[in-house]
């Protein structure tokens, strides 16, 4: 019986000695607190891409800071009409696809649409991600490309950017790029984009 | 088919349908994105870190019945089939582990992306619970419980913020509800999911431990029991071989007044001049030899003597009417009956026996009447049946009215009967008991009848 104790004991420290050690956050300094000065005008129209939560958390921060804008979860290029800028907040979920009864080659087709029109149409396309590493991987990497080829203005949380990749996007397509500790520190970015 | 291997396919089958809910993506995780889903866009628009904590509690008991099937199938079919498995029986629990690792293997090809590591940690502490539950893990739904407490205890780690750097399981509506947490500043709200998870797994180790002790308990209680019912036998064979040891010793010592007796008769018949007294010697002489055959079948079961039926029920009718008490005694004899081979002594024991039981069951009844029929079969085969309109025996004690030391009278020690059937037995007879309650019992013996020789074997 006690060596069965000590046993578990044992397995018990084991297991959270295995779970502390997985990579803690990586601290990266970010370049860019803010734009020096507005790119884009409001009306925004703001849209996930990957149909997250993470374009209607967008939304209210836009409310928030009383930047006019509209939430739209499936805009198309035809949706621009009157908008001035165009926000797509990057996170790929594949339960918010199911919900519109969407797929994955669907989604990225609408993306890349949108970003092609919104830059015909000289509309200023801002790209935001939210999600840290759990957003991160094939999917939503291949939407980040395609969005970052059409973007003004990069927005990124430090933990989904431990890897450099959205610094790396912004180099490649000569865009700036802000990273942020957290989702309520987009504020500032996303402010200085319209003020 | 046998009724093992029939049960053995239904269970694996019902084995595989739970792991097919485990490793089909869509059934909890996709649909349920609907009423989470919603609850999340309510929580973000409304700034409610309430509607939050509700999303947070629906997604974890979702994510506990989509985890929790799988596991339970690895657990069914390694009790189904672990005769079959070479390893010592704890260590087939662990191959659970594997099963599972399968099941996220099917659920990786479909694209799903939830890490394995939640499943693991479940499946670890399940296996360790299952198997410190002792022969409480025979019981699926006990298994089930536990499983089913580990599986939410970890799956709150999943919402909780503070524990993001572990790869549970972080699933969409997980990172989702995180997020709105942090916009909606709500992370220390979702941190006290912590302490629904250790809630959780305290309630799943004393359920496994409450479990664990109750049954080691029944088990020492029923390990008592059967102790103590053994001690019992032992003590009534005791007693039962001391009471024998004695009655061998009366019955032995009967044979040295029995020669005297024949001794002195064959000096009394030599010096006797009157014929009438060597007559009476004679039949004296004679009389002792009966005896004699008579204390050689008490003192040795194996002695058999050929006797017709008519002679038997001469002797028992002898010692049995002389304790009449009032009840109507009726002989039914048949005719024409095979000739017995039997102990006759211990026989007529028997007989007496069961009639003496018919005459306290019928003690103070009404119109109370004892019947004995003695009939052949099949021409070799001799039934005594005894029937009485007395008591009779519930049916609930009708199975133990054959043990030793069993009795329905408080005054009995419960010997006869088993030595009936024990006689009867040694003889290659049987014996049946019939009886309802309150109209009456009837036993039966057959007995094999012996050839027409009428020797006599007085070994």
């Amino acid at each position: 019986m006690k060596k069965r104790v000590i046993g578990y004991l044992l397995l018990i420290i084991v297991v959270i000695l295995g779970l502390t050690s997985f990579p803690q956050d990586r601290r990266v300094r970010s370049l860019m607190p803010h734009l020096p000065a507005p790119i884009a005008a409001e009306k925004a129209l703001v849209t996930p891409a990957g149909q997250g939560p993470e374009g209607l958390i967008v939304s209210e921060i836009c409310d928030t800071l009383n930047i006019d804008n509209s939430f739209m979860y499936w805009a198309e290029p035809q949706d621009l009409q009157g908008f001035s800028s165009l926000i797509i907040a990057l996170g790929f979920s594949k339960q918010g696809l199911y919900s519109l009864h969407k797929e994955e080659e669907e989604e990225i087709a609408r993306v890349s649409q949108l970003v092609q029109a919104a830059e015909q149409q000289n509309i200023p396309v801002v790209l935001i991600h939210l999600g840290g590493p759990d957003r991160r991987g094939a999917v939503n990497d291949a939407l980040a490309e395609i969005l970052a080829a059409a973007a003004d203005y990069i927005i990124v949380t430090q933990d989904g950017e431990r890897d450099g990749f959205f610094t790396g996007l912004a180099t490649d397509n000569n865009i700036p790029v802000t990273v942020v500790k957290g989702v309520t520190l987009v504020k500032v970015p996303l402010n200085s984009v319209f003020r | 088919m046998s009724s093992t291997e029939t049960k053995k396919i239904i269970y694996s089958a019902c084995a595989l349908i739970l792991a097919g809910i485990s490793a089909y993506d869509g059934i909890y995780r996709l649909e349920s994105f609907g009423v989470i889903g919603g609850l999340l866009e309510a929580a973000v628009t409304r700034g409610d870190t309430g509607l939050l904590v509700l999303a947070s509690f629906e997604l974890v008991v979702l994510d506990t019945l989509w985890l929790v099937p799988g596991i339970l199938s690895g657990f069914l079919l390694i009790d189904v089939w672990r005769t079959c498995l070479p390893f010592r029986w704890w260590v087939n629990y662990f191959l659970v582990l594997p099963w599972v690792a399968v099941i996220h293997l099917v659920l990786a090809l479909q694209g799903s992306g939830y890490s394995f590591i939640g499943g693991f940690i479940v499946i670890t502490l399940a296996v360790l619970a299952v198997i410190e539950m002792g022969e409480a893990r025979e019981s699926f739904a006990a298994v089930a419980l536990v499983v089913f407490g580990l599986g939410m205890a970890v799956n709150w780690l999943n919402i909780v913020p503070a524990f993001s750097f572990i790869p549970i399981s972080h699933g969409d509506l997980d990172v989702g509800i995180k997020l709105a947490a942090g916009f909606l500043q709500g992370e220390s709200v979702l941190n006290l999911g912590l302490f629904f998870s250790v809630f959780f797994m305290f309630i799943s180790l004393v359920i496994t431990l409450l479990i664990s002790v109750y049954l080691r308990r029944i088990g020492l209680v029923e390990e008592n029991k059967v102790k103590e019912m053994k001690l019992q036998e032992m003590e009534i064979q005791a007693r039962q071989a001391r009471v024998l040891q004695e009655m061998h010793t009366l019955v032995h010592d009967l044979k040295t007044p029995l020669m005297t007796i024949r001794g002195l008769n064959s000096l009394v018949e030599m010096s006797a001049a009157n014929e009438k007294v060597v007559e009476y010697c004679r039949r004296i002489d004679g009389s002792v030899d009966k005896v004699n055959a008579m204390v050689s079948e008490i003192l040795y079961d194996e002695v058999r003597k050929k006797i017709a039926v008519e002679e038997l029920i001469t002797y028992v009718r002898a010692h049995v009417l002389v304790k009449k008490t009032g009840q109507e005694v009726i002989f039914d004899i048949a005719e024409g009956m095979p000739l017995l081979e039997i102990n006759v002594i211990r026989m007529s024991r028997v007989l007496i026996n069961i009639i003496e039981n018919a005459f306290t069951a019928t003690a103070g009844v009404r119109d109370a009447r004892i019947t004995i029929r003695v009939y052949a079969k099949n021409g070799d085969t001799v039934f005594f049946e005894v029937s009485d309109n007395g008591r009779g025996i519930p049916a609930g004690q009708l199975e133990n009215v054959w043990n030793w030391g069993y009795s329905t009278r408080g005054n009995s020690a419960g010997l006869g009967l088993a030595f009936v059937r024990q006689i009867v037995k040694n003889h290659h007879g049987t014996v049946e008991i019939s009886s309802s309650e309150c109209a009456g019992t009837t036993v039966t013996i057959s007995l094999k009848g012996a050839g027409d020789d009428e020797s006599t074997d007085n070994r």
